[in-house]
């Protein structure tokens, strides 16, 4: 009897939290993304197409583990046809932020779009995330439309979904030279790997991370944050790192008052080392030794 | 006639003689003129096509008449740059005809729904060769492989056609890959490998072995008889489907060796062969040669 209650409540609240979002954002994951049958002329192909949780890899193949390690929940699918011309849509639905997996996809040198929580444009694509979905519209042809008709099919559909915000660790990066575009939000090996190739197999775990590009003069570098479980965790992360760097061919790894440098023999350093519970790393083939100090020593 | 593997044309082993047999009068190759790896650059991916597997000794070299060839492709994604280059594909297939080939196949798993959704099938459909699905869940049609030397990999099934073919040629398109840094000529043998097996035996912990599985993998697959890798176009990044950005290197590259093509090709996404662990294991597993250098490379310009 208690059970039977339960699950009446979970379907209620379920029913009800539906009901809510109609009336405030008008998409309920729970039915799928709701597609208009036409935008700005382009009519909606057929029925949509999802895939939920395992069944993304149906879709993406082996692309799917990079959404999975982001939260991934559901993607849903829409074919926009116009003539011969088609635009091709993804929603996918995460289990919180869409920016993380949408900083993965994306790189600085995109046009960046004031649309949605943040959004850019491509040649014949344009990527938007917007609370916890990550839209991917895909011109099928390049013209001298393609860029206002994804941007019109992006505002669109930004409307229907509620606005999110930004993770909170991304605070941490410091604004000052900062490549606008460029933070990245990081939640486990494959967003790591996208940034820093070396990085899953000098450090095996971590609880978070953000990266950011920064520009400063003739010194450019990426700097990236890992949070470890505590301060000690991330002295370990670095005597790790250290270990690792030593079977690896091609590189060569010195600790100098607990920095750790990693040359690469191709002129791309590393540097790092770990301060309070963060692992703090400095990828840069220019920068001076007062930088790299004020860097990674910088609360 | 036996199979000659890659590793015994490189020792050296083959006599004269049968080497003779699969030149073609007034082109004939020693082990020292014919190159590794034959790399070509040009707007146009037949004729790029055709001038690198000339390079190699000419598609005679690789099919004899009255075989059957079979081709693997890329299917994956809608983005011209995802799939193999149609215009290549076609080539490829012109050759193995003009070589005496009596049929050529494309074998593949991948359902219709999904191989509709890109222009490589619809080109495929139009060259009217014949395609061959394997079906995932027939079980008569796979075979469960061990991987004696697999630490991360031990066993997953093959498609047994992929062995009981005259003719191997796998047509890779090079491309940026979300999981696994980049797909090549290696991993191409996931196309031979069902779709369940991928998930959870090279994707196994989230993708966090599936560069040592795929050179693991290559410890177990037949040796293909020619490789011609697609570098027209190289989706950069949001691979392996896209939407991603897009380079135009115009290449197409042949050989034999897929863990050299794949050393060879690497830099084009900016990536040292040197740090990638798809390479780098391979070569250490004896699958191939990594260290370029030792090879002959040529490169042909036809822009």
């Amino acid at each position: 009897m208690n059970s039977k209650f339960c699950s009446l409540g979970i379907v209620s609240s379920m029913f009800i939290l539906c009901i809510t979002s109609f009336s405030t954002l008008l998409y309920c994951q729970e039915k799928g993304f709701p597609f208009p049958d036409e935008i700005s002329g382009w009519k909606a192909a057929d029925e949509p197409q999802f895939f939920i949780g395992d069944e993304l890899f149906e879709l993406i193949n082996g692309g799917a583990e990079v959404y999975h390690e982001y939260g991934f929940v559901r993607v849903d699918t829409m074919d926009y046809l116009s003539g011969d011309d088609m635009i091709s849509v993804e929603a996918y639905t995460m289990d919180d932020s869409a920016f993380g997996i949408f900083t993965s996809l994306t790189t600085e040198e995109d046009q960046r779009l004031e649309i949605g929580n943040g959004s850019t444009f491509s040649d014949y694509y344009l990527m938007m995330w917007q609370g916890n979905v990550l839209f991917a519209i895909t011109a099928q042809f390049e013209n001298d439309k393609t860029e206002s008709t994804l941007k019109s099919f992006a505002t669109t559909f930004a409307g229907l979904v509620k606005p999110g915000g930004l993770p909170e660790m991304i605070g941490i990066l410091p604004r000052e030279n900062r490549v606008a575009g460029s933070e990245k939000h990081i939640v486990g090996h494959l967003g790591l790997q996208n940034i820093f190739d070396l990085g899953s197999r000098l450090l095996p775990g971590f609880e978070e991370g953000v990266a950011a590009k920064y520009e400063n003069g003739d010194e450019d570098y990426v700097l990236i944050v890992l949070k470890q479980e505590n301060e000690s965790a991330a002295q370990d992360g670095i005597a790790t790192a250290v270990d690792k760097a030593k079977d690896m061919s091609g590189v060569s790894a010195t600790m100098d008052q607990s920095l750790l440098t990693l040359d690469r023999g191709d002129g791309n350093n590393v540097f790092a080392a770990a301060q309070g519970k963060y692992i703090k790393i400095i990828l840069a083939s220019t920068i001076s030794p007062e930088s790299i100090e004020k860097i990674l020593r910088d609360h | 006639m036996k199979k000659i593997t890659r590793r015994e044309f490189a020792a050296g082993t083959i006599a004269a003689g049968a080497l003779a047999k699969t030149a073609k009068a007034g082109q004939f190759f020693t082990a020292e003129e014919k190159p590794a790896i034959a790399s070509v650059t040009g707007p146009d991916a037949r004729k790029n096509c055709r001038s690198a597997v000339t390079a190699l000794g000419g598609m005679q070299a690789f099919v004899k008449p009255g075989q059957t060839v079979d081709i693997l492709v890329n299917f994956v994604g809608r983005i011209p740059a995802a799939h193999t280059n149609p215009e290549m594909f076609h080539e490829v297939v012109a050759l193995c005809k003009e070589a005496g080939a009596k049929r050529v196949r494309v074998i593949s798993w991948i359902e219709e729904n999904r191989r509709k959704q890109n222009k490589l099938q619809e080109e495929i459909l139009k060259s009217g060769v014949e395609f061959h699905h394997v079906d995932q869940d027939t079980p008569g049609l796979w075979q469960t492989m061990e991987v004696p030397r697999g630490e991360k990999l031990k066993q997953i099934r093959m498609m047994k056609i992929l062995f009981e073919s005259d003719v191997l040629i796998m047509l890779p398109c090079f491309k940026h890959h979300g999981s696994a840094n980049f797909t090549g000529s290696m991993k191409l043998f996931l196309a031979a490998t069902p779709r369940q097996d991928n998930r959870k035996f090279m994707h196994q912990e989230r993708s966090k072995y599936i560069e040592q599985c795929i050179a693991e993998l290559n410890t177990i697959v037949r040796t293909p008889d020619l490789i011609v890798v697609d570098a027209m176009e190289i989706l950069k990044t949001g691979g392996p489907g896209g939407p991603g950005n897009v380079v135009t290197p115009q290449k197409i590259i042949a050989g034999t060796d897929q863990v050299a093509l794949d050393a060879y090709c690497a830099p084009l996404l900016d990536i040292d062969p040197a740090q990638s662990i798809q390479i780098t294991k391979a070569n250490a597993l004896g699958i191939g040669e990594s260290n370029l250098s030792k090879l002959n490379i040529k490169e042909i310009n036809l822009a």
